[in-house]
């Protein structure tokens, strides 16, 4: 370098003291340690991403066979409830006295309520006798 | 005295890998550490790339055949580890708002284990503004000693590419230390 004279090569970094002399017996101690330890860090870093890869096909098997199957089953029991709490509603809901109260009182703005013979004029009257005699 | 590279790849051939490897760590651990420790500049960080490093070397003592010199290998080996090393640090200071250049600035101020003058400062703050492969070719060049040719097999690169990086890299210390001193 010729820009400055006062520069030079020297190393100006500095170790611990008596690190390289100590350096060999923590490198061999860590190797030691590693290799008691099972597997070397090469071989473990070789099987994670495969461990990885099983352990995702684990997981797309388990929800393509056991997610399909709980959510039919709530859907099934889901509809069965609601089946049920309708025929439950119809009789819990109203009862008979509240129904006819309901008709005569609440909806009689928009009830019309038509004369018997409205409802019997195509129905000949021996018909009648005939359904009565019958029941 | 250290025994020739030849002769320690030939002891781990003939079932002495453990004393062969020992040879090996007496005889290149220091190049090595400070080869590491220029490039990232913190001790304990040098130190456990130079564990890594040879622990790498251990595990594939066995493969090696001597297509390349033994010391090629290892400082080749030493090399990835840093680069490696200081992309993973860029990764993690992404979110920060000083870059890596800035922390290692500052490391170089405050290190006990940093002994150079004001000047010597000046040039290795200069130096961490490169590129870290400009830096690489600067540092083997400027403080190793290291021929093109050695370079050139080290870093997988050709002669003539490493001299223009060189040039470069020196052409922009030049400029930085001027800029500074006048």
């Amino acid at each position: 370098m010729a820009t400055d004279k006062n520069i030079n090569n020297r190393n100006a970094f500095k170790t611990p003291e008596g690190y390289f002399d100590s350096f060999e017996g923590r490198l061999m101690q860590n190797i030691k340690g590693s290799e008691a330890g099972g597997l070397s860090r090469v071989k473990k870093s070789m099987i994670v991403p495969w461990i990885g890869m099983a352990a995702a096909f684990l997981i797309i098997a388990l929800v393509y066979n056991f997610l399909p199957k709980q959510l039919f089953e709530r859907e099934q029991d889901s509809r069965a409830d609601i089946i049920q709490q309708i025929e439950q509603s119809a009789v819990e809901w109203f009862n008979e006295y509240e129904l006819m109260e309901y008709l005569t009182n609440d909806a009689d703005a928009d009830l019309e309520l038509y004369p018997d013979s409205l409802f019997f004029k195509n129905i000949k009257e021996e018909d009648i006798i005939m359904l009565t005699l019958m029941y | 005295m250290h025994p020739d590279d030849r002769e320690i790849v030939a002891m781990v051939h003939t079932q002495q890998r453990e004393a062969a490897f020992s040879l090996l760590v007496k005889k290149h651990q220091q190049r090595l550490y400070w080869h590491l420790r220029k490039m990232v500049i913190v001790h304990e960080d040098a130190d456990d790339l130079l564990q890594n490093c040879f622990i790498k070397v251990w595990q594939n003592l066995d493969k090696f055949r001597g297509d390349s010199s033994l010391y090629t290998w290892l400082y080749r080996i030493a090399t990835n580890e840093a680069l490696n090393f200081l992309n993973k640090r860029r990764a993690e200071l992404l979110a920060s708002p000083d870059d890596l250049e800035i922390v290692f600035s500052g490391h170089i101020d405050s290190d006990p284990l940093y002994s150079g003058d004001e000047i010597e400062k000046r040039l290795q703050k200069s130096i961490l503004s490169l590129p870290d492969k400009q830096r690489l070719v600067f540092n083997m060049k400027y403080f190793d000693n290291l021929k093109y040719e050695e370079m050139a097999e080290i870093l997988e690169t050709s002669v003539g590419a490493l001299k223009a990086s060189y040039f470069h890299a020196v052409r922009k210390i030049e400029a930085l230390i001027k800029q500074e001193l006048f």
